[in-house]
């Protein structure tokens, strides 16, 4: 055997030795070079590293808390508030002070148009938002087909902003009924404040087979008053 | 023209049945789906009392009508109450698109597959020299510009196209389907699936004077079917028989008829129903009830 391994051996414990079987590369080229895989390494008791001294573990005393403690099963409804339910709640039949209004479907049934609310009991109301169009050339001008949109986007352009618009969907009944006297009560409302937009026309998209309607701007909120009047 | 005639002569047979019974009973018991007896003895009109959940604010219930299989002659038993969100929901062709689309693709998988350059055999060597000989100047015998050459980007090994759609849009997709159906006068309630005989012909020639249409899609609750309705869809061409958790898109669409029965169009209905009407996260949606 080498020098080295001789020396390893002598500062090794005997305990070490005479346990296991060391079985190292010599010039022979003996094998195995770690006694693992042999039988009386995997049978020793393995001791992990998470394992806790005795001294913390419940075996057979348990810790003694300075006041005494008792374990109870009532108080399930503070652990049952937590809880996600996928049962959506009823709401109350009254306005809330958030500004919620519950649905009038007696006032609703008079228009030829519908609009339902979503499975949380709030307007189906979305903002869209779209990256401002770069500057056109003037020799593109024939691509728009209304000079009033393209009116529109140049005030985005001005205001250096993206463009919005407000999505309605969930609609039945006429669409362009409700089209038209969207477009009404938004120019009245917007005659009431003191925009530069109100220069400008209330454009929409309609889109029958998705029954939604598409406003260039940013009216959520006039339009959520506009449902509230008509009592959806 | 024939179809409105042998409509009308119905229409005629329940008002007279129904006065009859009017006059000799005040109130007709409700219906049962547990009852097994002939439902023709019992008292008619039937109005199945179906306690619609989640009604809706605005529309009221659509009304379809009950009829039976248990005999050739073509008599309503009555009346079936529908919830208007699934029976009355807007045609969204982009949505029954999508879902058609879906159910063809996510089971595709495209096995083609060209092996690279290095799964050729071996390129060493040039095939004649550069120069001398009258051909082009070429480095090996596989290259792509070759027959018989390996592909530098072709498709490789087998590419599967699997997505999931959407679960609103899946059950928006279902909503769609069934309104579509009932609308154009394609989907007829019926109390079982019980049959007095395993005849094919039986069944055949009911649905012929009916007009039932050439493709039928009969859809029970449950995966275990009655014996004599099992026999006959099994021998005939276009009858299709299923459970309610086979429900789809493109089963609905290409089939020309619907045939539900009560217990079906119930367990459809709460289903659909809850899956519209509350909020479920991927982790937290319970496991598929398993009701016999």
């Amino acid at each position: 055997m080498s020098l080295i391994l001789q020396n390893i051996l002598r500062r090794c414990p005997s305990s070490l030795i005479n346990n296991v079987s060391l079985r190292l590369w010599s010039s022979n080229g003996q094998f195995p070079s770690h006694p693992m895989g042999t039988e009386e390494y995997e049978n020793q008791p393995r001791k992990s590293l998470t394992e806790l001294p005795d001294e913390l573990t419940e075996r057979g005393n348990k810790p003694e808390f300075i006041s005494g403690y008792e374990s109870t099963k009532d108080g399930w409804q503070w652990v049952d508030n937590i809880l996600f339910k996928s049962e959506i709640p009823q709401p109350p039949k009254h306005a809330t002070p958030s500004g919620w209004v519950p649905p009038d479907p007696i006032l609703a049934r008079q228009w030829p148009y519908f609009v339902d609310r979503d499975r949380f009991h709030s307007y189906a109301l979305y903002v869209r938002i779209l990256p401002v169009m770069l500057e056109y050339w003037l020799h593109e001008q024939h691509r728009y087909y209304l000079n009033i949109f393209r009116r529109r986007v140049e005030y985005d352009i001005y205001a250096q902003r993206t463009r919005r618009f407000s999505l309605l969907e969930l609609i039945s009944g006429d669409i362009w009924a409700l089209d038209n006297d969207l477009k009404t009560y938004l120019t009245k409302r917007v005659e009431l404040t003191a925009d530069k937009s109100k220069e400008l026309p209330i454009l929409s998209q309609v889109d029958e087979i998705k029954r939604h309607i598409l406003v260039d701007g940013e009216y959520e909120e006039w339009i959520a008053d506009f449902l509230k009047e008509k009592g959806f | 023209m024939i179809k409105s005639l042998s409509l009308v002569k119905i229409l005629r047979q329940c008002s007279i049945r129904s006065i009859r019974h009017f006059e000799t009973s005040t109130q007709p018991p409700p219906f049962s789906s547990d009852s097994t007896s002939n439902p023709i003895s019992q008292q008619l009109p039937l109005i199945v009392n179906r306690q619609l959940e989640y009604p809706h604010v605005r529309y009221p219930p659509l009304q379809a009508w009950l009829e039976t299989l248990g005999q050739k002659r073509d008599e309503k038993l009555g009346i079936v109450d529908l919830h208007p969100s699934i029976w009355q929901t807007s045609p969204r062709l982009d949505i029954l698109y999508e879902n058609i689309e879906w159910q063809k693709t996510y089971k595709k998988i495209d096995w083609a597959y060209t092996p690279p350059h290095h799964e050729y055999p071996s390129m060493r060597g040039k095939p004649w020299p550069q120069k001398g000989t009258g051909r082009a100047r070429h480095s090996s015998r596989y290259d792509p510009q070759w027959k018989g050459g390996y592909k530098v980007n072709g498709p490789k090994g087998p590419t599967s196209f699997f997505y999931v759609l959407p679960k609103e849009k899946r059950i928006e997709g279902l909503c769609t389907a069934l309104t579509v159906k009932l609308h154009q006068n394609d989907v007829h309630f019926v109390d079982s699936f019980d049959l007095p005989t395993h005849q094919p012909t039986y069944l055949q020639e009911l649905t012929e004077d009916r007009f039932w249409g050439p493709s039928i899609l009969f859809i029970d609750d449950t995966d275990i079917m009655p014996h004599n309705m099992m026999f006959a869809s099994a021998k005939t061409e276009g009858f299709t028989v299923m459970p309610v958790y086979g429900l789809n898109v493109y089963s609905i669409l290409k089939h020309t008829t619907l045939v539900l029965t009560i217990r079906a169009l119930n367990k459809i209905e709460k289903k659909l129903l809850h899956a519209l009407n509350s909020y479920d996260t991927q982790k937290d949606q319970p496991a598929p009830p398993d009701e016999p």
